[in-house]
């Protein structure tokens, strides 16, 4: 009765990730501004969320060793990791394709970008000391530990650094209710590095004419490969209303508050992509999505596990 | 080529390719999944038998047989 159950929920997922990825491509619709590109989103924002998922259980299974010293329980801890770098790796990578067509460069070192290659350098680290040390007990104890600490971090990579940037060409606004996105204020005593993903910016003037304000902005691109004058306004609501292109770029630059006598200007990254859930149709297949990676990490979770924890019991077993 | 290219028939190509990398992954994890139970057995039935004789090579030469 259970091995028939497991085989119908294998095959289940097997018919629901197919089903998946026909939604992917025919019932999603292209989004404004994105063109196919938007459709990365059904797999790219699941495999980063199972990525974290998958680090947290595996930090429980951690503690759950230090209590127990059982190598089941390490053996879990090492499978969960492994799955959370495997998805780690797949929602990098979806990412950088999706920036390549919407931001026009695989990787612009944007504060999402730079937290998720920290975080994938911290497991890899968990992955080389389990391999540095030779005698089992202590490996164990020491990437158990080392483990819960790599867990502490997770969190503030995935979700708090991004978030606490003045600025990134990521869409947070999209999915997460309360990102700010707030852009960063600029004022004329001289450029600012990174504030907007790794750009150079320089504030040269604020002007008000009539009932538009504008600001002039010089900015500098990665390795000085372009530079020019954007010069983004606002009209008399107080709105965007010129929205220049940055160069060699799909982004544009927005002016969301400018005070002229002062000298300051609140200007941000305007990335398509924001507003990509809002369509139904999305949304529900972005759902399943989520559901479906979440039993897939599962299903994995328990092969590697199970392989690990037999070749655990061979050893033990040969020592003996 | 350019038929391929074809924004209209390119979607489909795209979508053809990932089911089929899908169903080649899928099948290979139904495979490994059963191999892994199997090994599991085996293993866990060599040391109800002997405890303290060394399982390794029995394992080595029942898996791949097994399947």
């Amino acid at each position: 009765m259970g091995e028939r159950l497991a085989i119908t929920a294998k095959i289940s997922l097997g018919l629901a990730m197919s089903g998946i990825i026909y939604a992917m491509f025919l019932v999603v619709p292209q989004y404004v501004g994105l063109g196919e590109a938007g459709r990365i989103i059904i797999i790219h924002v699941p495999t980063a969320w199972v990525t974290s998922a998958a680090f947290a259980v595996s930090a429980v299974f951690s503690i759950l060793y230090l209590r127990s010293r059982s190598g089941l329980h390490d053996a879990s801890a090492v499978a969960a990791a492994e799955i959370g770098m495997l998805f780690c790796l797949f929602a990098t990578a979806t990412g950088a394709i999706f920036a390549q067509v919407v931001w026009g460069t695989f990787w612009n070192w944007d504060p999402r970008e730079t937290s998720i290659l920290v975080l994938l350098l911290i497991y890899a680290a968990y992955f080389a000391l389990r391999s540095s040390v030779d005698d089992v007990p202590r490996k164990r104890r020491l990437a158990a530990v080392y483990n819960i600490f790599a867990c502490v971090t997770m969190p503030f990579l995935m979700f708090v650094a991004p978030r606490i940037a003045d600025s990134t060409l990521h869409p947070n606004c999209a999915f997460l209710q309360g990102s700010k996105c707030e852009g960063t204020t600029l004022d004329l005593n001289g450029a600012k590095i990174g504030q907007l993903g790794d750009v150079v910016v320089e504030l040269k003037a604020v002007q008000k004419q009539g009932d538009m304000t504008s600001a002039t902005v010089e900015v500098r691109m990665p390795g000085l490969a372009d530079t020019a004058d954007l010069i983004p306004t606002l009209d008399n609501a107080g709105q965007p209303a010129d929205r220049p292109e940055f160069p060699g770029q799909s982004f544009r630059m927005i002016l969301i508050e400018a005070d002229a006598p002062a000298g300051t200007a609140r200007v941000n990254i305007q990335a398509p992509g924001t507003g990509l859930l809002s369509n139904q149709r999305t949304l529900w297949v972005f759902m399943a999505s989520n559901l479906t990676f979440g039993f897939l990490a599962l299903w994995l979770y328990r092969i590697r596990a199970t392989i690990l924890h037999v070749s655990s019991l061979v050893q033990t077993t040969e020592a003996l | 080529m350019q038929v391929v290219l074809d924004a209209g028939v390119a979607i489909y190509i795209a979508m053809s390719v990932a089911l089929v990398v899908w169903l080649g992954v899928f099948v290979y994890l139904l495979r490994i999944d059963a191999e892994a139970k199997e090994l599991k057995r085996l293993v866990l039935a060599a040391r109800l038998q002997s405890p303290t004789q060394s399982s390794g090579v029995q394992v080595e030469h029942r898996t791949p047989s097994a399947n």
